[in-house]
């Protein structure tokens, strides 16, 4: 109840704060830049409201507690950025006065063209980038409520929509200054109790334990489908649900007379087989009055093992046709934890046994054993996890180069964000950009130290999310398990208020830029009589948040943080050229942006479509296309520095204004 | 010189000021800003190539923890940002010098 009581103050307290504004929202300029008014420090924090995406939040705390140390990368990547961005880009860019990239595009090498192009890119990255923010706010109301994952991908899509269609950026940068503040307090407030909690538990265990291993014995329900691979023994509950033939075969049970029944669906096909009726069932007495229908099945059964020698004589299963609940009510019930478990009928998985996954499967994980591996699985275990670069699972090839190839994408893709880029014109003039982004770099510093601590907590209190894969919720799911009570609700509340207002300061950036390059860039400038251009920009918001939406609801198998990682790659392929050597090269033409465009962000794209959409893929063509920065970008920069020599007679004439226009510095303010 | 000019945002940037300033003079500015920036770029670029190839091919740093942390965990989780924020404020430092320098000697010229 907290969290969800969280969620809606975030969520209402986004919309007041934007409705206020939309009181002083009245001009274009307002609507899109907030009027170039705001102060460095409170920029700094709008930007960094708006930059820390779910992909942070959750993301990479999913990511840490999988992969290990390598995604530590992704934090030095996305803050070393803005320094690339301040060294290069920034300031340039703040005085030339174009408001996007496109417009920059087509101000700086004067071809309407290249300002679609460019435009197209943006609505590519944009939405690239607003997927993981739905499948976030997906997950995290799927998690606190149980609903289903649309459910937090409308509410989310409706919210920003509604924000972003009717506040604009003016509203927005007091909203993300706000959202900066709850997202660092949250993530490290939490961060500090659980620390604090784990500590006082058990010390760090999560380094040198060589797998992710459970504090106690853990029950992980399984789908459909999943091929397993024990590291060390464990037991599957199968989950029953057709026939009792198909129960007697998938338990290996040949003799049905040592199996013993007490009703139940089952119980008739079964005693036809020739199974004992349970003399309980028989002669029901005052204390089977409240006991399930059960199947025991005696010892000595081929096929079936107790896992622990304490275990009763006899093995016994729920009836599968009892509501699920109830089921599993009944056989912790019956099991009573691990210790015992050998009063349910178990299949056992010796360290190293394969089993694929049937429907309503359990997993038990004894305590202290690790949890089993998916065949085919990236997660990377053992000292690989902690040392860096170490991976050697073959899905997950090349360590240094995806290393090496997401240090490209983050460090040169942050400039090309769209969302990003936008908020610097917010600033007054060169210097203060400068000042904005320092601060910036100090407050990402501050944030960024905080989710790689959720993931290792999460690699020792819930290594179960590595097995059904949902470790992008890990960040929400700690403080239950690792403080519960009153005290674990206040946790997740906060954590799930800093969530929501990730997803929500990072999708209205995002949308704004989206809605923008479809009104302002790609409409077509005839206008119906009687469209302001306010009005053009709301109908743009809505229907790029509708877009948003249809996708984010098929993102649901995407790691969160990947699927940012995706976007910088591809900002950096196409923006990251055009943004350099338009500020720093004369010879620069609209050709050689055009096929920079075309051929760097081209080829990024389709790298990451085939990895999102083709089969699966191993060895180097896995680590080329899933982290293609390395060979994307340099492609890029080779086709703009290309097109533009063999095109030198397109190079502007005005391009001495335009560079002079960049680089003279501001007269200092005489007060 | 670049002004601020109140303007309609979607309209492109307004170029036809005349900027004042010759094409030596401008590349000579441009040279001096680049050069800086590259200069404060290199020291990152260095320690982003160098640290994971450094992490790679030794094993000095391997099971070496501090309060039960790997060492390589807080190089590199907490170790850039620091690096980060002094190149960024030296740079910026450096180069409001280097513009107000260029400012003083357009007006004293």
């Amino acid at each position: 109840m907290i969290p969800i009581i969280a969620i809606a103050i975030v969520a209402i307290a986004s919309t007041v704060l934007g409705a206020l504004s939309l009181r002083v929202a009245r001009s274009t300029s307002d609507f899109l830049v907030a009027s170039r008014s705001v102060r460095p420090a409170l920029n700094a924090s709008a930007i960094c409201g708006e930059y820390l995406s779910a992909g942070t939040f959750l993301g990479l705390a999913g990511l840490v507690m999988t992969f290990g140390v390598d995604m530590l990368w992704y934090p030095v990547g996305y803050t070393a950025g803005y320094v690339i961005l301040l060294l290069l880009v920034a300031a340039p860019l703040r005085r030339f006065g174009a408001y996007t990239i496109p417009e920059f595009a087509q101000g700086r090498l004067g071809s309407p063209m290249l300002r679609r192009v460019s435009a197209g890119f943006v609505l590519l990255i944009g939405w690239m980038y607003l997927l993981p923010q739905m499948k976030g706010a997906g997950i995290t109301v799927a998690t606190l409520t149980g609903a289903p994952y649309w459910v937090g991908v409308i509410l989310v899509a409706v919210i920003v929509a509604g924000n972003v269609a009717f506040g604009g950026m003016r509203g927005i940068t007091f909203v993300q200054a706000f959202q900066y503040f709850v997202k660092v307090f949250a993530l490290s407030s939490a961060a500090i109790v659980l620390l604090i909690v784990g500590f006082g538990v058990s010390g760090v265990q999560a380094f040198g334990s060589n797998g992710p291993r459970v504090r106690e014995c853990t029950r992980i329900p399984m789908a459909a489908g999943k091929p397993l691979q024990a590291i060390d023994k464990i037991f599957v509950v199968p989950g029953f649900s057709k026939s009792a033939a198909a129960m007697l075969e998938a338990l290996g049970i040949d003799d049905v007379s040592k199996v013993r029944v007490s009703g139940g669906r089952l119980h008739e096909d079964l005693v036809r087989r020739g199974a004992v009726i349970d003399s309980l069932a028989r002669n029901p007495g005052p204390r089977s009055s409240n006991v399930h229908p059960y199947i025991e099945v005696f010892p000595g059964s081929s096929g079936t093992t107790k896992p622990t020698t304490s275990s009763p004589l006899i093995t016994k299963i729920a009836d599968p046709t009892l509501p699920a609940s109830s089921v599993e009510k009944q056989r912790l019930a019956a099991s009573n934890g691990c210790g015992n478990a050998g009063s349910l009928l178990l299949r056992v998985l010796p360290a190293g046994a394969t089993y694929v996954t049937t429907a309503n499967d359990v997993v038990i994980v004894p305590k202290g054993a690790r949890v089993p591996s998916l065949v085919g699985g990236a997660r990377v275990d053992g000292k690989a996890w902690e040392r860096p670069f170490a991976s050697k699972a073959k899905s997950r090839p090349h360590p240094l180069y995806a290393g090496y190839s997401l240090i490209i994408g983050t460090f040169l893709g942050t400039m090309g964000l769209p969302h990003i880029l936008v908020r610097f014109y917010t600033n007054p003039d060169g210097p203060a950009t400068r000042k904005t982004i320092i601060v910036v770099v100090s407050l990402l510093a501050l944030y960024y130290v905080w989710p790689p601590i959720y993931g290792v907590l999460g690699r020792m209190w819930a290594p179960d999310l590595l097995l059904t894969g949902k470790t992008d919720a890990v960040v929400l799911l700690l403080p239950q398990r690792m403080v519960g009570g009153l005290g674990g609700q206040l946790l997740t509340g906060v954590l799930a208020a800093g969530a929501f207002a990730a997803f929500l300061s990072t999708a209205s950036g995002l949308l704004i830029s989206v809605a923008g390059a479809i009104s302002h860039d790609l409409a077509p400038s005839a206008t119906p009589a009687g469209t302001s251009i306010v009005r053009r920009f709301r109908q743009a918001a809505i229907i790029a948040a509708i877009v948003a939406a249809l996708l984010g609801l098929r993102a649901e198998r995407f790691d969160i943080n990947v699927l940012v990682g995706w976007a910088f790659a591809i900002a950096a392929s196409s923006f990251c050229p055009l943004l350099i050597l338009g500020v720093w090269w004369r010879r620069f033409t609209w050709v050689g942006a055009m096929a920079g465009l075309l051929a760097g962000g081209g080829a990024a794209a389709v790298a990451i479509f085939t990895v999102m959409l083709g089969p699966k893929l191993t060895g180097w063509p896995a680590a080329l296309l899933a982290q293609p920065a390395a060979w994307t970008v340099p492609i890029a920069f080779a086709a703009c520095i290309a097109g533009s020599l063999l095109s030198q007679s397109k190079v502007p004439a005005d391009t001495h204004a335009r560079l002079a226009r960049m680089h003279t510095p501001e007269r200092p303010v005489r007060g | 010189v670049a002004t601020r000019v109140a303007r309609d945002p979607l309209a492109l940037p307004n170029i036809e000021q005349p900027s004042g300033l010759s094409e030596l003079a401008l590349h000579t500015l441009m040279r001096a800003q680049l050069r800086m920036g590259l200069r404060y770029l290199s020291v990152i670029v260095f320690a982003l190539v160098a640290v994971p190839l450094f992490l790679v091919n030794t094993s000095l740093l391997d099971d070496k923890s501090f309060v039960g942390v790997p060492v390589t965990w807080i190089v590199i989780g907490a170790g850039f940002f620091p690096l980060l924020l002094g190149v960024s404020v030296s740079y910026t430092r450096s180069i409001s010098r280097l513009e107000a320098a260029y400012l003083q000697m357009v007006e004293s010229t």
